[in-house]
């Protein structure tokens, strides 16, 4: 079946309540997967993957604070970014808006990629935005310039994960005349140059996709799907006589 | 300067920049005279009492659609008119707009009288309907008949824009085609106490079930680039078809005898609606386009007030209009007590508005003059009811502003924004959250949630009735108030720290904090009530929304759904190119029965 931007968004709100993510939380995490589905990053089946965890216990924002360093550097100790993206982006904004530049490190996280849709948001606000991270095999780099709507992504096929960093994100950001890919090659030092060039993906990538997605709508497996209408049931009331009564007749 | 207020002001999209400390509220409406209108305040408008008071004007959106389509002269034909005997069957109309080509596909079934339910969790209507672009193939007219009556039991695809059906009415419908297969025309005074044939109750849009979604809606089929118009049309559409099935009805049942509707009755038609709880929550969850709203309504007020002439020709003019709407007023059929009391003194006030017009109409300088006297001696909806009728006074001042009805609803967080100025912030925007004592049990008396039927809104007493911990996050002012409150206890702690910071350390926060810096320099912001007090009256988040709809004649079923009348008194298809087009297109609010 196909459902509409908008009807995505909503589902995904009350499927986020559903599993516990407060006000603020719930909204965030639904535009953050919906982005990455209407712009062609397979936002949808990035969920499906992190469902099973999502639902194996109550979630719900923790309080962060960063470990003692001279860098931002937390440990989300397994959550989802759709958790905690909104407070990472947010204080790499922060610093970024008082130091010019910042770098943030988030260790123990999943669902990275869900953190571009808070990339592209202080994008729109006038800052440039990259985050980068390991997966197996690959190495994935996101990048907005100040006010752009769309991304760079480029993926290259090397593994630059340490034990430590196996499930780490960077998050940079920087006012527009920063230049964020210094930043970004200082974290390899002494081996940038065996990245190669990697494959992009451009604008026109990602205009196309989300155009296609708004005016065909996009493909929405029943299975997921039926998933979301048991997590909305969680926030739903039980039917009874009383309750008819109370919206009038 | 702060760093974070040039980021403020690319935000806001400001008509003119704000002083460095964001003191003023910010306009988001570029006027082309930039000078200073008087606008009125926050606190006297977003009461939420003062907005149920609002009456259609003539930005509201069926006023601007029946403009569009007549000044662009939109062709609006069937193409398929197959019903039987009993007014069962398939019709397709073919729409020709300015800037493209639509079909409303309409479904009519037989339904039982017992069957007929208005309400939400109904999974039966005599009419079902949908507009969708372009043309109509056989195999999606197909797709349609499988899905359209089931409504949101079904599915459809983002070729249709609207979905809807209707109701009808018991009262009407009937009568008017015996008195046609009679040879007679109904009698006005009976189809006055019910303007209707059908009655509608919802109509769904922006991408629901499948549909288009809006951002396609507004950037593809510019016909319907306005907020609800493709829901206003169908709703038209609905009064359209409604007319041609008991004329087609009286003519099957008595081709001998059978007659037309005439014109004069027809316009007099229009489509009942239905609306109750689930139209509520849309004015808290979508704050900067009600703000939007409200701030044109204004604009087009204030400049009325500043630059609208006093000439005698505009008095007269008034006078016409007050007349026209007591005549309105008398003839409203409700049987809720509260509302006929409230129809009979508003009438009785405006006859008062007549004799003062006679007394200072002459010497009259400036409306601000009745603006003022109407708020110290008369009734908050006679002040509003005036205030519609003077915006109706100059269409050369206001209707430009009808374009102005959307907006960006993004909400952004600013995380650099400090905490001391969020605080700043709030004591100066939400002052009016900040007054509600949460303790007691009558400002916490009620809870919104959604129903298992249908994700139907209800409101549930708190301490009583099950789902308060699943409640809607509905209640603004209680967020903004804990929010202050933890705030006020975290700067005493982080004097220096920004949001960013708080929200790491207090992340439940984050929802109302984007919210208040969204809507803080927005110049009327929230509606301004505790929606959990025990006595709410959710009527009044009905009747504004209704408002900007273009409806009339109210007529309250409970504290939580009224009945009200869409496009009575509109101009019909046929007068879209007639010689009278020019004299219908504008003056039907406020309808009134015909006169022979």
């Amino acid at each position: 079946m196909k459902v509409s931007k908008n009807e995505l968004i909503a589902a995904l709100k009350k499927s986020f309540e559903g599993l516990g993510f407060q006000y603020g939380d719930y909204l965030d995490a639904a535009n953050m997967v919906a982005w990455a589905q209407m712009h062609g990053l397979d936002g949808l089946g990035q969920l499906s993957l992190a469902l099973p965890f999502l639902d194996s216990k109550p979630h719900s924002s923790r309080a962060l604070e960063p470990a003692p360093s001279e860098f931002w550097v937390f440990d989300v100790e397994g959550d989802s970014i759709l958790l905690c993206g909104s407070q990472i982006v947010d204080i790499a904004c922060s610093v970024a808006r008082r130091q010019s530049a910042a770098c943030v490190r988030v260790d123990n996280c999943h669902n990275r990629l869900f953190v571009t849709e808070r990339l592209a948001n202080a994008a729109q606000r006038g800052l440039a935005t990259m985050a980068c991270w390991s997966t197996s095999g690959t190495f994935e780099v996101v990048a907005f310039e100040a006010h752009a709507r769309y991304p760079k992504v480029t993926r290259f096929a090397i593994d630059k994960r340490d034990a430590a960093t196996r499930q780490s994100l960077f998050v940079f950001c920087g006012l527009p005349t920063v230049d964020l890919q210094v930043m970004l090659e200082s974290l390899v030092p002494d081996g940038w140059n065996e990245f190669g060039n990697g494959t992009e993906l451009h604008d026109d990538f990602f205009r196309s996709a989300y155009d296609a997605a708004l005016d065909g709508g996009i493909d929405m497996p029943a299975s997921l799907w039926s998933s979301f209408d048991r997590l909305t049931a969680r926030v739903l009331v039980e039917s009874t006589e009383t309750s008819r009564a109370g919206a009038g007749e | 300067m702060d760093i974070y207020l040039p980021h403020l002001l690319s935000l806001q999209e400001a008509a003119f920049e704000a002083p460095p400390e964001a003191a003023e509220p910010v306009a988001v409406l570029p006027l082309a005279d930039r000078g200073e209108l008087p606008m009125r305040p926050a606190e006297q408008v977003m009461q939420l009492d003062r907005l149920g008071s609002f009456h259609q004007f003539r930005l509201s959106f069926m006023r601007t659609l029946v403009r569009r389509m007549m000044a662009e002269k939109w062709s609006i034909e069937n193409v398929a008119f197959d019903l039987d005997s009993g007014g069962y069957g398939t019709v397709v109309y073919r729409v020709q707009a300015l800037y493209g080509r639509y079909s409303f596909v309409l479904f009519s079934n037989y339904l039982d009288d017992t069957l007929r339910n208005d309400r939400v969790i109904a999974n039966q209507w005599d009419l079902t309907m949908a507009l969708c672009e372009g043309s109509v193939d056989h195999e999606q007219l197909e797709q349609l008949r499988t899905n359209i009556p089931k409504q949101e039991a079904g599915r459809v695809d983002s070729r249709v824009l609207v979905l809807s059906r209707a109701n009808k009415s018991a009262r009407n419908f009937d009568y008017v085609v015996d008195e046609l297969a009679r040879g007679e025309q109904p009698n006005i005074d009976r189809i006055a106490e019910v303007g209707y044939l059908y009655r509608t109750t919802a109509a769904y849009g922006s991408g629901k079930l499948g549909m288009a979604d809006w951002d396609k809606v507004r950037s593809v089929h510019r016909d319907f680039a306005r907020p609800f118009a493709a829901e206003m049309f169908t709703c038209f559409m609905l009064r359209h078809f409604s007319l041609q099935q008991v004329e087609f009805l009286a003519a099957q049942r008595a081709p001998a005898t059978a007659v037309a509707l005439d014109d004069r009755i027809k316009r007099f038609f229009g489509i009942g609606n239905s609306t109750g709880l689930g139209m509520a929550p849309f004015l808290i969850n979508h704050p900067k386009l009600i703000n939007q709203w409200v701030e044109v309504r204004e604009t087009a007020l204030a400049t009325v007030m500043r630059d609208g002439h006093c000439s005698a020709e505009k008095v007269e003019e008034l006078r016409g209009f007050v007349c026209r709407v007591r005549q309105h007023l008398a003839e409203i059929v409700t049987e809720d007590a509260l509302q006929k009391a409230s129809n009979g003194l508003v009438h009785d006030e405006l006859l008062q508005l007549l004799a003062w017009l006679d007394d200072f109409g002459p010497t009259l300088t400036d409306w601000q003059q009745l603006s003022e006297h109407a708020s110290h001696y008369w009734r908050v909806e006679t002040q509003e009811l005036i205030n519609s009728l003077l915006i109706e006074l100059f269409p050369e001042l206001v209707d430009v502003l009808e374009n102005h009805m959307d907006t960006d609803e993004r909400y952004d967080c600013i995380p650099e924004m400090p905490v001391c100025d969020l605080l700043a912030s709030i004591e100066r925007a939400y002052d009016w959250a900040l007054e509600f004592d949460f303790s007691e049990p009558v400002q916490r008396g009620i809870f919104w949630y959604r129903s298992e039927e249908k994700m139907e809104p209800r409101l549930g007493h708190t301490d009583i009735d099950a789902g308060a911990d699943r409640q809607m996050q509905l209640v603004v002012a209680r967020s903004v108030s804990e929010c202050y409150r933890a705030l006020n206890a975290y700067l005493g702690e982080y004097p220096d720290d920004d949001v960013a910071r708080f929200l790491m350390r207090q992340p439940q926060y984050r929802g109302i904090v984007c919210r208040i810096q969204t809507m803080a320099p927005l110049r009327y912001g929230e509606i301004r009530e505790n929606l959990a007090h025990r006595e709410i009256l959710p009527m009044h988040l009905l009747r504004c929304k209704l408002s900007f709809f273009g409806v009339s004649k109210f007529d309250p079923r409970s504290r939580l759904w009224v009945r009200n009348t869409m496009f009575q008194g509109a101009p019909l298809v046929s007068d879209f190119l007639s010689s009278d087009a020019a004299s219908l297109v504008d003056s039907w609010q406020f309808p009134v029965k015909p006169a022979f």
